[in-house]
């Protein structure tokens, strides 16, 4: 019961749920761009904001790293 | 059978519904200075935390907070990524076709809300060039208005570059077209 309530947990599960909406928005972003995009130009932009994403996304779960271990 | 793959290669413009016989004469997004203003707003926005960053950063280590600024400035240019992509999708997806055969006007308003509108060539009644102000004047873009025959509101190409060059295309198409009519 404790556990289920504590900070850390129920920080823990926000950033769950906010970094859950940021990869539906990716989807949708990229789902349009390739499904009603005309040329090659779509499709460059979606691979392009998918990367950036993913690094993005892999530098803020690198930067938790610092944060777990002082606490 | 072979097909090519590559997303960095020249591909003809295939959209949804074009038909067998049909061939892209014009494919427009409004003019590159429309996406330049937004890229400029979105470059402002990422410099401004590092103004603040940068004025209190004794004041951060002093408090031992400075560990926690990577992941919220990240979480932050994470989040102005994903508003300038939504940016830059609204751009690509807000396009004008013409083909040898109609005009097709597709606006993309936001994720959910998307309008195809359609005219025929041989609807076309005539076509009326706006340029207004000096940004337009210079870098030579515009609105392309077309009339066409009946009760249906006008087509209107904003903000596209080289109108009358698109003007003086269209009108060009739509001739061949009525002339096909008369004589087939």
């Amino acid at each position: 019961m404790e556990l289920l309530v504590s900070g850390t947990t129920i920080v823990t599960i926000v950033v769950a749920c906010v970094m859950a909406l940021y990869w539906l928005n990716i989807f949708i972003i990229l789902y349009h761009l390739i499904r009603f995009g005309v040329g090659t130009r779509p499709k460059q932009s979606a691979f392009i904001f998918f990367a950036g994403s993913f690094v993005l996304f892999l530098f803020l779960m690198l930067s938790t790293l610092p944060i777990i271990y002082y606490n | 059978m072979a097909f090519n793959v590559s997303i960095f290669s020249h591909s003809k413009y295939s959209f949804e519904g074009k038909r067998e016989h049909e061939e892209v004469e014009i494919f427009l997004y409004s003019h590159w200075i429309i996406m330049a203003l937004k890229v400029l707003f979105y470059a402002i926005l990422a410099f401004l935390p590092l103004i603040p960053l940068l004025i209190f950063a004794q004041t951060l280590i002093n408090f031992e907070v400075i560990i926690y600024v990577p992941f919220f400035l990240l979480f932050y240019y994470m989040m102005l990524w994903s508003l300038f992509f939504y940016e830059v999708m609204i751009y690509l997806l807000d396009t004008w076709i013409v083909t040898n055969e109609r005009i097709l006007d597709i606006v993309q308003k936001n994720f959910f809300y998307r309008t195809v509108s359609e005219l025929d060539l041989t609807r076309v009644q005539d076509i009326t060039v706006n340029t207004g102000g000096f940004i337009q004047t210079i870098f030579d873009f515009g609105d392309v208005e077309i009339q066409s025959a009946g009760a249906q509101n006008k087509f209107r190409f904003r903000q596209v570059p080289h109108p009358n060059m698109v003007k003086d295309r269209i009108m060009k198409l739509v001739t061949e077209a009525k002339k096909d009519i008369v004589q087939p």
